[in-house]
């Protein structure tokens, strides 16, 4: 059985991503597990682990290289980190979550500041915005049906683009609710219903995100932050609310060369 | 090559000192096959009543002996009285007998018999000629080698073996394989005969209700809905893989599966509308019998039914046949519907119907099938010399037409027909506008019973008109059973978000339309009485809903408010052109019949005077329609500058974003260029088509195939071509994303509509059938078969010629010319440079 790892810092958000971290862990049935990254005094990480009732492995080494090791490790199966001290915050994600989003070969929970809320107090909702290509829908179907086995509702988002619009509407009335179960069964077979908006996708998608009741957002991603990339993934992690579960699309993910590091030990 | 086989019609040579002559065995065989329902043609030199005294003539075959004599031209038909003289070639000499032949080929053909279902043996090079695609076997062949045939063919048969189509790639549409597209391949492959369709249901599916449906029967509901019948064609099967494809030219849906073993055939018969017919064989691994895993024998009749409750029913029996033939497996089922549009009809009906089958058996039902199914393409031939793949996806949109509506009682006839259950089978203008005028010229009969749907809704209309304060009759935006406004007031979206529906309220045009379709029907048919009887009304008392309905300004000027044209981006306008000027022809139309009728007086006179006074948008310095009254002031939004069309505008943008902008979703104005070219100014297309194709997104499946027909009508049928192409194919290739639901109809109405009143430029009028052919450059020629008047015609125009083919005069008119009258067989004319300039409509 694999682990949901939850990556814990010093600062205030360690309480939230222990919390989602064993929301999701009781859900899906695994085991959850703290890591933290000694840079000083652990008592913090230790008291919130303690409080949460997760155990906590201190890790020794540098940060980013050391938690990406312990993402990478086979037997974890997710990882949960914090986004940012505050809502307020400069960028959607601080860096150390930015480098486990960019280069991890699986996917990351990134836990808003104050986003715990009620997690997973049935039912749970998950909502999935879908861009409308199989690749990426692929990318997300393993988690979809966890969730759904679970029990949990699946809300399918879809902002129309120019590409993904329906060609034809003869009687929207009529038409869309057709459109729209083919677009679910092509997409999202496991969706419930689907939410169809107009606009900017990242913004709608944001907005989604921050306004739907949800518990869960899940997103399928290339892992590319560069300029003209993830503009969904940045805007959605810089207003949701709600943790934001992130799942590269395979063959697209950075490549991080770990070599020169020295291992990370485990205490 | 021919062991796998089942050929309904053999060609053989019966001359000394040929192997097969005269052998009894070979004889006995002729005279079984024949009462299997094979048709043998047996081609000699000899005199005919030596061959026939050598042959046994058939007592109680379903097929035919028929004797084909080259040499002197002749063609008997064998029976029990002896040769008959069937046809003889009114030329002297044809070589190899060339012409009997072909006679012989067209008598088949006429009966659904073609291409690979026909056997030729022997020495008979002319026979191979006529009988296009046929299976040749050898002239070699010697007598055990043709009496292994003839005994395969006779195994087949007894044993009740799955028959053979024609498997011609002109004729067969394959079903899309992919698991998304098993919707999309549903709809694609429904068989149907117009007064009930199955849709092409795998036979394992065992949730297959509602997938069979009758014409005209709803549920009781406040917003009815087409009653689904249960999956009548069921069978366990597993392990198949799913390569089906639709016989366009006979009707029937076949299935086959190489490993394991399988095939299927299955039929909703064209000749006796309330039975169905299916086989099957497979591997007794793969086709399990039905009762238990391997039983064999007869079945007791199953009953299933559906609906009633209030609403209208449908009852279907079934009876199986079943037997193992060494490790195979072989199913007959034999079937039988009935329907009622109020309450269930009795299981007793469908067993009495079913109890008739008994004799028939399926041979027969296939066999009649087969001819019938022939007999509709004989008025409806669609030939696309030069481009294959766009006269398949003609011939297939024809097909579904066909398939449509029955040809007797009344017809309703939804957007996606009897395919399936999308728009709860409602008919809207679709039934009126796009697919009557293609059925009043390719199945007449079947226009007349939609017709009569509308006829019998009339007091409906009436009532609607008196509950608005208006008078005559007001025929609702979408209707079912009793003709009553069934449109759906709101509709719940897959989001949970409720849409207000308005179509209902401002969509009036539909009531022109229904007078404008009697009328086209007339034009075509020449039923003439049709208007001068029964029907007038739809034209008397749709004129008089507009004369109440019209408002006169303080101008003097006549104006229609608050209605909702085709382009149903902006849902509640003034003046919209097309409706007001449909209106206007409304009135004329009627002000004319009650001349015809010797009933004019007050109120014609009213009716004229109304129509002169109607504002059209038109303005003659511009030479364009405003849409509607401050269409000009809203933004300038053109369909490319969004995305490239076709697009939903819409969704795309939401619907108050669109209805800020000059956006619309199919022709509206240039509706009027297509329906009633004589009501727009002379020149006007050009103008029109330019400006608004450029604010067209075609969102709406009705869009392509009129642009097309339109563009063709301007003098660019290389533009119309693409237009044209993604209106054929909108459902093969599921453009729309909502072919599962069922098969765009009237788009296939349209798309007739393009080939006839685009490309060939034919318009029928009271006096002439007016003809101006426009073919795109990548097409040879066009031939349609079409009825026009008493006539059965043939029309095929290439770049240079045209050609008339008809069996009763037919008096065309060349752009320019007067009428030509043109007795049978017909006439060819020269066309003009076809890069010339012509008068536009």
């Amino acid at each position: 059985m694999t682990t949901v790892l939850a990556a814990i810092d010093a600062g205030p958000t360690g309480p939230a991503v222990l919390h989602v971290a064993a929301g999701l862990a009781e859900l899906t049935g695994r085991a959850a597990l703290a890591v933290h990254v000694r840079e000083g005094d652990t008592g913090a990480a230790e008291a919130a682990a303690t409080a949460a009732g997760i155990p906590l492995r201190v890790l020794d080494g540098p940060v980013e290289a050391t938690l990406l090791r312990a993402v990478d490790d086979p037997t974890v199966g997710l990882a949960v980190f914090g986004a940012r001290a505050v809502p307020e915050g400069a960028r959607p994600v601080g860096h150390v979550a930015l480098l486990a989003l960019e280069h991890a070969a699986k996917a990351v929970v990134i836990v808003p500041p104050n986003g715990a809320g009620t997690f997973f107090e049935p039912p749970v909702r998950v909502l999935v915005p879908l861009e409308a290509t199989t690749e990426s829908s692929e990318a997300v179907q393993s988690w979809i049906n966890v969730f759904c086995g679970v029990g949990a509702e699946i809300v399918a988002l879809h902002v129309v683009t120019p590409r993904s619009a329906p060609r034809m509407l003869d009687h929207p009335e009529w038409d869309l609710p057709q459109w729209s179960d083919e677009f679910i069964e092509h997409f999202c077979p496991a969706a419930a219903r689907i939410d169809l908006r107009t606009g900017e996708p990242h913004r709608r998608v944001a907005e989604a995100s921050r306004d739907e009741p949800v518990d869960l957002v899940v997103l399928s991603w290339s892992q590319d932050t560069s300029a003209g990339h993830a503009a969904v993934v940045r805007a959605v992690l810089s207003r949701s609310t709600t943790p934001v579960l992130l799942v590269p699309v395979d063959g697209r993910r950075q490549v991080l060369d770990l070599t020169a590091d020295r291992p990370a030990t485990v205490r | 090559m021919t062991a796998d086989r089942t050929f309904e019609a053999l060609c053989c040579r019966w001359n000394p000192p040929d192997a097969c002559s005269g052998a009894p065995e070979i004889r006995d065989r002729i005279e079984e096959l024949c009462t299997f329902g094979v048709h043998v043609v047996v081609v000699s030199d000899l005199d005919p009543a030596m061959v026939a005294g050598q042959l046994l003539p058939h007592s109680e075959g379903r097929g035919s002996l028929h004797l084909c004599l080259p040499r002197v031209g002749q063609v008997h038909e064998v029976t029990s009285s002896g040769p008959s003289l069937r046809w003889r070639d009114g030329c002297d000499h044809r070589p190899e007998g060339y012409g009997a032949l072909r006679w012989i080929a067209g008598w088949l053909a006429e009966r659904g018999i073609t291409g690979s279902l026909v056997l030729v043996v022997g020495d008979v090079p002319a026979a191979s000629a006529a009988f296009d695609r046929a299976v040749v076997v050898d002239t070699a062949v010697e007598r055990p080698r043709f009496q292994q045939i003839l005994d395969e063919q006779l195994d087949r048969r007894r044993s009740g073996r799955v028959p053979s189509v024609d498997a011609d790639p002109a004729w067969s549409i394959p079903l899309p394989i992919e698991r998304l597209a098993e919707g999309a391949a549903e709809a694609i492959g429904t068989i149907g005969n117009g007064w009930a369709a199955s849709r092409a249901v795998l036979e394992e599916r065992v949730d297959g209700s509602g997938t069979f449906l009758v014409n005209g029967v709803f549920t009781g509901d406040a917003v009815p809905t087409l009653v689904g019948g249960s999956n009548w064609s069921s069978i366990a099967v597993r392990d198949a893989s799913t390569t089906r494809s639709l016989d366009l030219r006979t009707g029937v849906l076949v299935r086959e599966s190489a490993d394991p073993p399988l095939r299927t055939f299955k039929l909703i018969s064209a000749h006796r509308p309330h039975v169905l017919a299916l086989r099957a064989e497979g591997s007794s691994n793969c086709l399990l019998v039905p009762g238990d895993d391997g039983a064999t024998g007869e079945r007791d009749a199953q009953v299933t039914s559906s609906g009633g409750r209030g609403g209208g029913g449908i009852v279907i029996a079934t009876a199986d046949r079943a037997q193992a033939v060494g490790d195979d497996r072989l199913v007959e089922r034999l079937g039988a519907w009935a329907a009622s549009p109020r309450g269930r009809p009795s299981d007793d009906v469908v067993q009495s119907l079913l109890a008739d089958l008994e004799g028939a058996g399926f041979d027969r039902i296939l066999a009649e099938h087969r001819a019938a199914w022939a007999e509709r393409w004989s008025n409806a031939a669609i030939s696309i010399t030069g481009s294959p793949e766009d006269e398949l996806s003609a011939r297939f949109a024809v097909f579904h037409l066909l398939a449509s509506a029955p040809d007797a009682g009344e017809a309703a006839v939804g957007p996606r027909g009897l395919t399936g259950p999308a728009y709860g089978g409602h008919v809207f203008w679709d039934a009126d506008v796009f697919v009557l005028p293609a059925l009043a010229a390719i199945r007449p009969s079947a226009a007349r019973a939609m017709l009569e749907y509308r006829l019998r809704r009339l007091p409906a209309a009436r009532a609607a008109a008196l509950a608005s304060g208006g008078r005559g009759a007001r025929f609702p935006w979408e209707s079912a059973t009793d003709g009553t406004d069934v449109t759906p007031p709101i509709v719940t979206l897959s989001s949970g978000e409720d849409v207000l529906v308005r179509t209902d309220e401002h969509e009036e045009h539909i009531v022109a339309d229904v007078a404008w379709a009697a009328d086209e029907y007339t034009r075509w048919t020449g039923d003439t009485a049709f208007l001068t009887t029964a029907g007038c009304d739809l034209v008397l008392d749709t004129a008089r809903w507009w004369a109440g309905r019209i408002r006169v300004g303080a101008d003097g000027r006549a104006h229609l408010d608050h209605v909702m044209g085709p382009d149903e981006y902006h849902d509640e306008v003034d003046d919209n052109a097309f409706t007001n000027v449909m209106a206007r022809w409304n009135l004329r139309r009627a002000a004319a019949l009650a001349d015809e009728l010797g009933i004019a007086g007050d109120e014609s006179s009213e009716w004229r005077l109304l129509a002169d006074r109607l504002v059209d948008g038109f303005d003659p310095a511009t030479g364009l329609y405003e849409q509607f009254a401050g269409y000009w002031d809203l933004e300038p939004l053109l369909a490319a500058q969004v995305a490239e069309p076709p697009f939903a505008a819409d969704a795309l943008l939401g619907t108050d974003r669109v209805d800020r902008s000059q956006l619309i979703k199919q022709p509206d104005v240039l509706m009027l260029h297509h329906m009633i070219p004589s009501e727009t100014p002379p020149g006007s297309l050009e103008w029109n088509l330019d400006v608004y194709t450029a604010r067209t997104t075609h969102g709406s499946s009705l869009s392509p195939a009129i642009h097309a027909a339109l563009y063709a009508r301007a003098g660019r049928p290389d533009d119309a071509l693409p237009l044209f192409r993604m209106a054929a194919r909108l459902d093969l290739d599921d453009i729309t994303g909502t072919t599962a639901s069922g098969l765009h109809l009237a788009t296939m109405g349209g798309v007739w509509q393009a080939l006839a009143y685009g490309f060939l430029g034919l318009r029928p009028t009271s006096r002439a059938l007016e003809i101006d052919p426009r073919l795109p450059r990548s097409w040879d020629a066009l031939e349609l078969g079409l009825r026009y008047g008493q006539a059965r015609a043939r029309i095929r125009a290439d770049h240079e010629r045209l050609h008339l083919k008809c069996d009763a005069p037919v008096t065309l008119r060349l752009p320019g010319g007067l009428p030509h009258a043109c007795p049978p067989p017909g006439a060819t004319f020269e066309l003009d440079d076809p890069d010339a300039p012509r008068r536009s409509p």
